[in-house]
């Protein structure tokens, strides 16, 4: 894959980082007590209403294997198609991200996730949001 | 509007035909069993198909609401029987169909617990 250079937005979901493309990411909020969705995986943490529209939460970390950081804070990554809050530790602003743009799975929410790639002084995975947003669509 | 576990439930109005104390003869399968809690004793909400499900409690709200549409990430995880979320009480509620849901919590309940 190319390298590529793009502003991204910036965040750490418990020890790793990652970066979503600046024009996609609307804003970072922080959500109130969530509803929980029956019968939903545990990484779909719950929805909260923001501005008339029912905004789903995913857990990052729980999405790709790890712990939990109960934080209430999150990305708003707002598609086309519709919008998703990706829970966030810490933001470390908008940064230009150079690398490799390769998958870094082979399957499930990784394959959407792209790199090696830095940001500032941090290695990143580049999330690649639309990609993602259908993965979690389709009932993952 | 129900609650289960601490969770919110609403069902259509008109998809109740009944709600009845809990009756261990009825087998009705228990809305906790979608949020990975533990069955507890409750009220069952009957449909007019004859499926039911159990919660916690119920409460009734007179007004109608609109229905605000499920984001396709959360409609993707429920199969279809979550129709959307109402807002009441400063609160949201996911809105489900009492049939596909009963069906649904049959499906997904362990055998030990059933």
């Amino acid at each position: 894959m190319s390298e590529q250079r793009q502003s991204h937005l910036v965040f750490a979901c418990g020890a790793s980082w990652y970066a979503v493309p600046a024009d996609t990411a609307a804003e970072v909020v922080s959500f109130p007590e969530l509803t929980r969705v029956p019968g939903a995986p545990s990484h779909l943490l719950g929805v909260f209403a923001h501005r008339g529209e029912v905004i789903p939460v995913v857990d990052l970390a729980l999405l790709l294997g790890g712990k939990s950081d109960q934080t209430q804070r999150a990305v708003l990554v707002r598609l086309a198609k519709g919008s998703m809050a990706l829970t966030a530790t810490k933001v470390a602003g908008v940064s230009a991200v150079s690398g490799k743009l390769d998958a870094l799975g082979t399957s499930g929410a990784h394959l959407h996730l792209r790199g090696p790639a830095r940001a500032q002084r941090n290695e990143v995975a580049v999330i690649d949001p639309e990609g993602l947003f259908d993965f979690l669509s389709q009932g993952a | 509007m129900c609650r289960s576990g601490g969770n919110r439930l609403a069902f259509p109005a008109r998809q109740v035909v009944a709600v009845e104390a809990y009756d261990p003869v009825l087998e009705a399968p228990n809305a906790r069993v979608a949020f990975s809690l533990a069955p507890t004793p409750g009220r069952t909400l009957i449909a007019e198909s004859g499926e039911a499900v159990i919660v916690d409690e119920v409460l009734v709200h007179q007004e109608a609401l609109s229905l605000l549409p499920s984001p396709a990430i959360a409609g993707g995880a429920t199969a279809g029987w979550l129709k959307g979320f109402i807002s009441a009480r400063d609160q949201l509620w996911p809105v489900l169909d009492l049939a596909d849901f009963s069906r649904y919590l049959i499906r997904t309940t362990p055998a030990e617990v059933a």
